[in-house]
Order: structure tokens, then sequence, then C-alpha cells
């Protein structure tokens, strides 16, 4: 709070006396909102919106001398979704930002979109309501998923007529309410979703000081950011809903980030050349318990340091041998160094630290070949080595090739194509001395297609053409395959293409014309093989490859697929000296699918491909009319439709509680369609 | 929608700028000065509009070192001789920043003339934006002329959206934004400038840190652990599961479960399975319902909720589900 005030205080300070002006599109606007919308679960309308019926107050206010500069802008003022911010100068001594942003997000609104056994919604501890709702949702009590992030902070800056500056910054980002968590029971109940309660604090500050010179810019750099969970013993403990058995998950620990960084560039150097570089050391810290919900299953120690080092080295150089040639140059080193306290818990379940280390280097030439054409190649070495990793690749290898070619032989016409491929190798680390027969075995054949071995080729020809000074359209293709040719069980490929079109046309009368359409098809294709724990009379049962095949251990295969199709146009009229029309018009659908294929044997459970896979379909209509009364008054006025449809298996027919599960209806019932009206009065300062 | 805890706790700051925004403007002084005869307002004869704007901004100030304003010759500070202009009307001498017919380096030599000494253009060099001919005022208007309708969602928010700038050169990411499930750059609560800088960086995609997955907790620092148990993925890229700009997948995700887990995840117990039509709430005509948690709702994190790192002890930590 005293930061409130603090900023309330500064504010006023740059009050400044003396001849001022207010600038071109300094405003004050006024005015109201109704919302009308039809929906089970309005949070998808209001994701990151604060639509309620309510007041409208938006402003900003530039004041100036030829010694001070202050602009205050504030945005949804009061509102759930606030923007506040104030920046000011001294000009050619110091500048200043102080800011508040409020960001909502709307997850699921109850009661369909949340329900719950549980009395003490938005606390840690969930007990159960009396007399005991158990599996009846008619006797659970509504509540909303929702988060709200409230942000607020600001640098000082001093910069001297000089070279030098200085620079502080901090900012704290509160953020509160509940998300849906699931987890499993002790009592056996598997999955059961929880009002999770969301209570954390970040603070961060960072300072910066560096010296500013035409040829050369050298700065150095600390910040710390502390993340702090607010939840008592960072855990959620919740009663479980048929039997009252109490049950508990950890949440998200306490840490703290410290970073460091020096970097620069100095530009004097032979063939029109420029070095830069970069050093960055970043620790992450925190204390632990290692059996922080008493479980009193048996560990090494019973604290755990987490202790993560990382290590940035970056240089560059980039120069003009010719007149028709430009080079860059650029090695990148990353390392994570995680020297947290390994734990073995009992039964031998031994924690992996991660710890890798990454070598970037890369060569860039580009050279004209002609006027209109440009011809740039680019070689990407990309190494990672990993440890300990069980089961996994230890190390990979990314080499890339790139070829661009740029066109402007038509006039007013800007043509790219991009090609590269990229292939990788990776180093898995198999134990084929285990037997077939051994569930160990599978895992040799398991590639987890981040680290699998890859050919990857992207093709993207964009088009620019400004056919008119008032005329620009745009055209992007892009198709990109992953090929993970060497993965026998996980996914075996993906693949998209897609289409974007923009166009913008401006007439004489000021009349504004902007179009776009898209589309895209995205495929991703996957092996996998059905086991159980043991063979029985299945010969080499874990090989996918030779091992056979029965009713229980069988290949199968999932193809996903979606198409996405998205377009919108949007109309500005100046329709006369004193009024301005706006309509425009937006869809968005998806239509996704999965199509399963199976070697059971006997074939007794028939794979029924998936139609409904994130499909939804989603319009928009909004219209706006802006009226100008005279040279300090507007009024606005605007109507806006939106309908939003969604069809998914896994949401159509939602229900509650079966078998042994358990959920709040978090994101059920989507759908919505609104009108919003609204009004608004704006003073200009002219 | 019930009043949030920091909504309930945010009375003073209200107060606080609602009293700034009202008494800066009147303390300021509505009533503003005349303003004096500058250099530009020969240009302002024809150019009214554009003269207004450039008066509202930093370059017109004459107290600020290094300005158009300060070095004295007007527009032609930054158009180069503008006598004839002024004469004839002919733009045959004048430099057009924004004419994209003039090779990139030369419009952008204009600002870079002025510019080049701050450290926001350390990594200009490198950055993506000179390699492919971008020029200064291919994304900053400093006439502010706005050329296109807003094709936009309804928004709360007035200011221009930077991503307007962004978006005419980067479709496909436009229509990321769009999609169901994004960051809500669209609804002006962030910023491309946010993880990108457009200047450059060493980095690919000239993100604002060393990498991705520092990047991505700066914002949501309650996924940086350490945790007794991690996901690797987690560690070492968040774009492994999750897009960055927007999908159709719930959480940003890549695709949706089971179907992104079963990719890596094919070991004994579940995950081997296959999630078909038939273990939906509702069932294909002639199967009975048999609704599996493992593919309705929110799918494997119904039970893997802590799926960016766990600190339970044993198998419970191990698998993410406490």
């Amino acid at each position: 709070m005293k930061k409130k005030i603090l900023a309330c205080l500064i504010s006023q300070l740059f009050l400044v006396s003396g001849s001022v002006a207010a600038a071109e599109g300094d405003f004050i606007e006024i005015g109201g909102r109704s919302t009308d919308e039809s929906s089970l679960n309005a949070a998808k309308l209001y994701e990151y919106r604060d639509l309620d019926a309510n007041g409208i107050f938006h402003g900003q206010f530039t004041g100036r001398t030829d010694n001070y500069s202050v602009r205050l802008r504030g945005e949804n003022v009061f509102a759930d979704d606030q923007f506040l911010e104030l920046v000011g100068e001294k000009y050619n001594f110091l500048d200043y930002r102080i800011f508040n942003n409020k960001i909502v997000h709307n997850l699921s609104f109850g009661p369909v979109g949340g329900l719950s056994p549980w009395v003490g919604v938005g606390g840690g501890n969930l007990a159960l309501a009396v007399p005991t709702p158990g599996n009846n949702p008619a006797l659970w009590g509504p509540f909303d998923h929702q988060m709200q992030r409230d942000n607020w902070g600001g640098h000082l800056e001093v910069s001297p007529d000089s070279p030098f500056y200085i620079r502080f910054a901090a900012n704290e980002l509160n953020t509160d309410g509940i998300r849906p968590q699931g987890f499993r029971s002790t009592s056996g109940f598997a999955g059961t979703e929880l009002p999770g309660l969301v209570d954390w604090t970040t603070r961060n500050w960072t300072v910066e000081t560096g010296w500013e010179a035409t040829d050369y810019v050298i700065s150095a750099n600390f910040t710390q950011s502390r993340y702090y969970n607010n939840l008592f013993n960072k855990q959620i403990t919740w009663q479980d809903p048929p039997n009252g058995t109490g049950n508990s998950a950890t949440q998200q620990p306490d840490n703290v980030y410290n970073q460091f960084f020096l970097n620069g560039v100095y530009r004097k150097l032979p063939w029109s050349g420029a070095l830069m570089g970069k050093f960055t050391y970043a620790k992450l810290e925190n204390e632990q318990n290692t059996d922080p919900l008493g479980s009193g299953i048996a560990a090494s120690t019973p604290a755990f340091s987490g202790d993560v080092g990382y290590t940035d080295v970056s240089l560059a150089y980039s120069a003009m041998p010719m007149n028709d040639m430009d080079l860059r140059v650029y090695y990148y080193y990353h390392d994570r160094d995680n020297k947290s306290t390994p734990v073995v818990y009992a039964g031998g379940f031994l924690t992996e630290a991660l710890s890798y280390t990454k070598h970037n280097a890369g060569l860039q030439v580009g050279y004209r070949l002609s006027r209109a054409n440009k011809l740039t190649g680019t070689y990407d070495y990309h190494y990672v080595s990993r440890s300990p990793i069980l089961f996994y690749a230890d190390e990979t290898t990314d080499n890339k090739l790139q070829l661009e070619w740029r066109n402007t032989s038509l006039e007013n016409v800007t043509a790219r194509l991009k090609y590269w491929y990229l292939w990788r190798d990776s180093n898995f680390l198999q134990d084929f001395a285990l037997p077939a027969t051994d569930p160990e075995y599978i895992r040799n054949f398991i590639s987890s297609y981040d680290v699998a071995n890859l050919n990857q080729n992207v093709v993207k020809l964009t088009l620019d053409w400004a056919a008119m000074d008032n005329m620009a359209l745009g055209t992007e293709l892009l198709y990109k395959y992953n090929d993970y040719d060497d993965t026998v069980i996980g996914r075996t490929s993906d693949e998209r293409y897609g289409v974007n079109l923009f166009a913008n046309y401006v007439t004489g009368g000021g009349i504004k014309l902007t179009a776009f359409a898209d589309y895209e098809n995205i495929k991703y294709d996957s092996n996998h093989r059905n086991l159980t724990s043991s063979c029985g009379a299945v010969p080499n049962c874990f090989d996918p490859i030779f091992g056979g095949v029965s009713a229980t251990f069988f290949n199968w295969s999932g193809k996903v697929e979606t198409d996405a199709w998205g377009f919108g146009v949007g109309l500005d009229v100046p329709v006369n000296e004193r009024f301005n029309f706006v309509a425009n018009f937006l869809t968005q659908k998806n239509d996704g699918e999965v199509n399963f294929e199976s070697g059971q044997t006997p074939l007794t459970n028939v794979p029924i491909g998936i139609s409904n896979w994130d499909d939804y379909t989603k319009y928009a209509f909004n219209l706006k009319g802006v009226y100008a009364i005279n040279k300090q008054f507007d009024v606005t006025g605007g109507w806006t439709y939106e309908d939003y449809k969604f069809r998914d298996v896994g949401f159509d027919g939602y229900r509650y509680a079966f078998g042994s599960d358990r959920l709040t209806g978090a994101y059920a019932n989507p759908d919505y369609h609104v009108n919003v009206l609204y009004a608004t009065l704006k003073y200009k300062f002219q | 929608m019930p009043l949030s805890k920091s909504a309930r706790t945010g009375l003073l700051a209200r107060v606080c700028a609602a009293a700034a925004l009202v008494l800066i403007p009147f303390s300021l002084g509505i009533a503003q000065q005349a303003p004096e005869q500058a250099e530009w307002a020969p240009c302002a004869q024809c150019h009214e509009r554009i003269v207004k704007h450039f008066e509202g901004n930093k370059h017109s100030v004459k107290g600020v070192k290094g300005t158009p304003a300060s070095l004295g010759g007007g527009c032609g500070a930054c158009h180069g001789d503008i006598s004839d202009h002024l004469k004839t009307g002919s733009t045959d001498k004048l430099v057009r920043l924004s004419d994209k017919k003039t090779p990139a380096d030369q419009r952008s030599g204009t600002c870079l003339g002025c510019h080049s000494s701050g450290r926001h253009l350390t990594y200009w060099d490198m950055s993506k934006h000179k390699k492919n001919e971008v020029a200064c005022s291919d994304c900053h208007n400093v006439h502010g002329k706005k050329n296109r309708a807003e094709v936009n969602y309804y928004r709360t928010t007035v200011f221009d959206l930077e991503q307007e700038a962004c978006e005419v050169c980067h479709l496909q990411v436009r229509n990321q934004f769009n999609k169901i499930s994004h960051h809500p750059v669209p609804e002006g609560k962030m910023k491309c400038s946010d993880c990108h800088n457009p200047h450059g960086t060493l980095n690919h995609a000239m993100i604002k840190a060393d990498s991705i997955t520092q990047l991505c907790t700066t914002c949501h620092a309650d996924k940086r652990g350490p945790y007794i148990w991690e996901h690797p993925p987690v560690e070492q890229n968040c774009l492994t599961c999750h897009q960055s700009h927007g999908g159709v997948a719930n959480k940003l995700l890549t695709e949706r479960q089971p179907n992104l887990c079963e990719d890596c995840h094919d070991w004994g117990r579940h995950p081997s399975n296959f999630y078909d039509a038939k273990l939906g709430f509702i069932p294909p005509p002639g199967f009975p319902a048999s609704p599996s948690s493992r593919l309705v709702a929110r799918s494997c994190t119904n039970c893997h909720s802590n799926i960016h790192g766990s600190n339970a002890a044993g198998t419970a930590g191990k698998r993410f589900i406490k």
C-alpha cells in the first residue's frame, strides 16, 4: 500500500508550473456499458476483459515545457483490467515511470463451471460441508475459477548530460484467485479436481548502469526476483468427497532468483564491423522439506536445497566486408548447473537434478546479387549435453542450413523465399542388455520428440505488394515438416501448412478498408504400444518391433489433425467532418479430429475416432460511431455482438462425478453469445 | 463477479489515480500557451495534422538535446532539403522516410544519425529486422498517421496496440493471437515487446532473456522451482509443450492432452492406452457410457496437476500427482 501512496505523491510532485502545452490526443473519456450475455459459463467471454455493465473511464494528459514533460494515462480506471501509467522526464537529466497493470484471467464461472462439495473455497484447507454432500453435485456450492494479476512498478533513470546513465526499476506482482487443480487422493480416488487457491507475490528490483557512446555501449545490470507462495506450508489439503479421508498436495515453492549481466557493443571495427557481447550469471535458490506433506516416506535427507546456476556467454560479430555483402558470426553458450540436493526416497526412487550445457554457433552471409536480388545463407550448429538422464538423450546435435532469397524486381513488390533444413542427431541412452520380457525394455524404443532424431524441412514465402501508395497487400505461405524418422514409439512426424493474407486500402476520402484471411492445417502422427505389466504367453512382449501381439500387447497409432480458419474485415469511414463510423467483422473456426489404428489381436476393442477435438467457432461484429460535438467534445456509441461455440469430446455432456473421479466443472459449457452496448463522452484537450 | 482481494485493497490506488487524472491536467493549465512561430510553421499550411502531431512529440522540444527542434532546420532536419518542395511542391529532393522505394538503410540512416548511440540499439546490427531491411519508420509512427481500420475483437482498452505495428509483417503471429487460447495481447494487456526486443538481441527470435525458460518465468515465477522432482522439458524449453502466441488447445498447449503427453510418455500403466471417443461423457451410439478422466475435462492434468514440478515425497512427486 505504501507504494501506492508513493505513486500518488510522486505524480503530484511533477505538477510543474509555468507555461505548458497539452498534446494532441490528450483526453478524458467517461461513459457506460451494458452487457447482455447468454451463457451457462461466461468465463471465456470475460477471459481477459472486464465487460461488466459498468462505468467506463479512460484518460490521457501530456504536459510539457522546454525542460519537463509528464504524461498520465489511465485505461479502464477502477475496473479489473485497469491500466495506469505516469511517465515523466526532466530533459537531459532523468526520466521516470510508475505503472499499474491489472490482468484479470477468468477461467471458469460457477455453477456449471465451478462447483464444489467443500467449504472454505478460496482457502488452502478444503473441508467437506456438513451434512456431507458426497457425490451429489446438486448439493455442491458454486464458485468462480478466476485469477487476478495486479502489477505495480516503476523506474527512475538518471542520465545527466553525458553518456553515463543509471537506472533503478522495481515492481510487485500480486496474483490471487482460484484455479482448477487435480490430484490423486490416497484413498484411491483418481482425478480429484479442487478449487486451488492462488495467493502469490513476486517482487523484482533491478539496478543498471552504463555508458552510451556512438562507437560503443557498455552496461552492467543486477536483478533480483523473489517469488512468495503465501499459501500456508505451500500445500493444499482436502477431504475426499465420498469418504471424508484427508489428503494433501504440494504447491509451488518460494524462490529467489539473482542475475548479473554485463553487455556491450563496439562498432569501430574493420569492414564497418560491430562486436557485441553479453555475459550473464544467474542463480535460483530455495529451501524445502523433502517430505512436506508428512507422508512418512523415508528420504535420504530431511532438507532439500534448490540451487540452480545459469551461465550465459554470447558473442557476435556483424560486418560488411564488401559493399554487397553482409556477414554475421555468433556463438552462444548456455549452461544450467543444477546443484540441488539429490534425494533418494524409500524404494530407490532417486531424483534427477537436470543439468545441461548448450553450444550454439553460426555463420550468416548475405550477398546482393543485383540491385533487386539478395541471397542469404546461414549455417547454425546447436549442441546440447545433459546429465544425469535415465533413458533419455544425453546429447543432441542440431545442424541447420538456411537459404533465403529476397527479390524486389517487380515494382512495389518484395518477395522473400526462405528454406531451411535441420537435422538432429541424438545419443539415446539405451540398454538392450535387458530381456524383451522386462517392462523396462520398452523404454529403449521411446523417443521424446524434443530430443528425438529429426529431419526438419521448412519453406516460407512472403509477398508484400504496395500496389499503390494507399494500398498494401501481404501474403505469407508456410510449410513445415518434422520427420522423427527413427522414432519407434512416440511422435513420428508433425506437419503444418498455412496461408495468411492481409489487405489494406485507403481511399482519397480517407475511408480505410482492412481485411485478412488465414488458414492453417496441422497434423501430429504418433505410434504407441499397449502394455500390461507381465508378458504371460506373449513372446518378447515389450519389443514393439519383433514382439508378439495379443489383446493386451499390441501397437496402435494416433493421428491428430486440425483445420483452423480465420477471417476479418474492418471499415473506417469519415462520413463527414464530424462523424466517423467504424464497422468490423471477425470469425475464427477450428475443426479437429483424431483417428486411430490398432493392431490388437483379436480386435476386441475397436478404436472409435474422435471428431470433436477442440472444435470451436467464434463470430464477432462491431459497430462504432464517433460524433464530434465541437472541437472539445466527442460522443461515441457502439454495439458489439459475439457468439462462441465449443465442442470437444472431453466436455460434451459434462459430468461432475463418475467412477472414482470428482471434477469441479472447470471449462465446461463455455458457449456464449453477448450483446454489448456502450456510450462515452470524450473531452479533448486541444 | 466476486470482488478480488486486490480489488478490495486497491481503494487508495484508485483514489490516487482519479485524483492524478483530474488534477494534473488542471495544474498544468488547460489554457495553453499559444505556440510560437516555429521553423515548421510553413509546412503546417499544407500538412496541418502531421505538424500538429509532430508538435506533440519529443522531436519538437527545443530543450531536448539533439532533437530536430534544438538543431534548427525544422522539418528539413529529417527530410533534407525542403526548399524546392516549399517553392514548387516538388518532392524530388525530399528524404521520404516512409517511402518504401527508398532503401531501408537510407531511411533508417536518418534516424540512426541521432539515435545510434542509445543502448536500446546495442544489438541492432544483429537484429533480424535490420537483416530483413526493416526501417525505423516501418514501425515507428513519428507523424501519428494511422492508415488502417481496426479489425479486432471488442476490447475494453483504448490505447493503440503495439501489435498492430508488428502484425503488418508477422501475419502468422497475428493469426495465432486470434486463436481461442492466447496471451492477452489483442486485449491490450501485454505487448509484443514484453517478450521481444525488436531492436535486436543476441538470441534467436530476439527474446529479452537468455533462454525461453528464463523469459517465461519472468512473469510465471511460480514455475521456476527448483523442484525436488523436475519435469525435464519444463527446465529446457517451455515451447516443447506450449505455443508462445496462441493456439487452439487450452493453456496454449501445442496439442490437446492426452495426445501431447503420450507423444513422450508411453511406458506401462495408462499412457500406453488409446483414449478414443468411447471414453467421452457421451459415447458413440451403441456403446455404454464409461468416461475416463484420462480423456475428459483437463485430461492428464486432472491428476497430474503439478506437471511443472513437484515436491511431494516418493512416487507421488515423481509422477506429479501431489
